[in-house]
């Protein structure tokens, strides 16, 4: 399915408005101006293009965009995975997400998040190879990692340097390695 | 343990490595390993500082410490990802592209290993370790999961598998063991043929490029 440009303008004010929410600033066009001078925002900016020239076929465009937010910032998402609008990603350092991983909407990030598809070999053998799938408004603690074939609910909290290896249900605080509910919101 | 035996990096020797990283990584990312597909790993951080890494030792080798620092610094930038040229590195190595690597001089890595994420290999901060002799050892087919520290004089036994932001303190002699947690602990294993089997590139003849990495030894060593 083509992305139009409309629809990608759409989906990046949606990440930079819920930025503004995330951060108590005023919507706004010069709100939205000042914040691709902030790494965080410009690789999620660039992830939208990416995904949308390679909607249109333009691959190598989408991969250079690609290699530029990976040798600018260490961020990188692959332009396959489905992110609903107003992902934030606060500090872009290190954060992969990878194909097949399914995000919800207004879903925050800090520095060092790995979401993607396990990297063992014996889960590669594994019929149905599937990434996480996050729920609405989950947010992410820095260096916290979702690994494999789980479900995140809604409203979850996923606690810094968490490993996040099973399925946790809507508004569940996730913390530990591997990772375990510890309350619930 | 000794470590004298391994031969020094030659032009054949390094670009036969070289060719096998790329083409695992390739394998990994199910693409057939042609001469256009491993163009296009290059520019990419993970192949960047896989072929920077074994170019370094080389001008290490060389005795050449100037233009082995600039590697290394090329390296750091363009892929956050430090390597000692000193560390011994089988053929087979897939570095991740969003870097955050660091493996020191004193680290052995077996044939055929997968680094995933962010991973720390250090000696420092731990105590009743010498440096002149010991080393953090991995063997072949060992895969590290995103977030993974090993710390201290470590010895990993072929296969090993270390979860998502686990601590590695201690041995893991037996091999295919997976490990988890903070501290790691044995969380199960599994069977070591079967891991060899899984892992791209088995029994491919790397003209020249065997650095035989040693059988992991018992943890006695171990301080």
């Amino acid at each position: 399915m083509k992305q139009s440009v409309r629809q990608t303008l759409q989906l990046i004010a949606e990440d930079l408005g819920w930025r503004c929410a995330y951060e108590h600033k005023a919507k706004g066009r010069l709100a939205f101006l000042k914040m691709l001078a902030n790494p965080g925002a410009l690789c999620v900016v660039c992830y939208r293009w990416q995904v949308f020239f390679d909607s249109h076929r333009l691959t190598p465009l989408g991969g250079l965009i690609r290699l530029f937010s990976l040798v600018a910032f260490a961020v990188s998402i692959d332009s396959r995975a489905e992110i609903a609008g107003g992902l934030v990603i606060i500090h872009a350092n290190a954060v992969y997400i990878s194909e097949r991983v399914r995000i919800g909407p207004q879903c925050i990030l800090f520095h060092q998040n790995w979401i993607g598809l396990s990297p063992f070999p014996q889960d590669d053998a594994a019929p149905a190879r599937q990434g996480p799938t996050i729920g609405a408004r989950a947010i992410f603690g820095a260096g916290a990692c979702a690994v494999g074939p789980i479900t995140i609910g809604d409203d979850c909290k996923i606690g810094v340097n968490a490993a996040v290896e099973t399925s946790f249900p809507d508004g569940a605080v996730a913390f530990g390695v591997p990772a375990r509910q510890v309350a619930k919101t | 343990m000794t470590f004298a035996a391994v031969p020094p990096p030659t032009v054949t020797r390094v670009r036969a490595m070289i060719r096998a990283d790329l083409a695992r990584r390739l394998a990994l990312e199910g693409r057939p390993p042609t001469f256009a597909r491993i163009l296009g790993v290059l520019p990419r951080p993970g192949g960047a500082a896989v072929v920077l890494f074994r170019v370094n030792q080389l001008l290490h080798a060389r005795g050449l410490r100037l233009l082995s620092k600039l590697a290394e610094l090329v390296m750091f930038y363009w892929a956050r990802v430090e390597i000692h040229p000193g560390a011994q590195i089988g053929a087979g190595l897939v570095l991740p592209d969003v870097g955050g690597v660091g493996i020191p001089a004193f680290a052995r890595i077996g044939e055929r290993c997968t680094l995933t994420g962010p991973a720390l290999l250090t000696i420092g901060g731990m105590e009743g370790v010498d440096l002149a002799k010991d080393r953090i050892v991995l063997g072949d087919d060992c895969v590290l999961g995103p977030g993974v520290r090993i710390l201290g004089a470590v010895v990993l036994a072929d296969g090993t598998q270390v979860k998502a932001n686990a601590v590695v303190i201690t041995s893991a002699t037996r091999p295919g063991t997976v490990l988890a947690g903070v501290p790691a602990r044995r969380r199960g294993s599994l069977p070591l043929g079967a891991i060899r089997q899984w892992n791209p590139l088995r029994g491919e003849p790397l003209s020249g490029a065997s650095s035989v990495p040693p059988k992991p030894e018992t943890a006695s060593a171990i301080a």
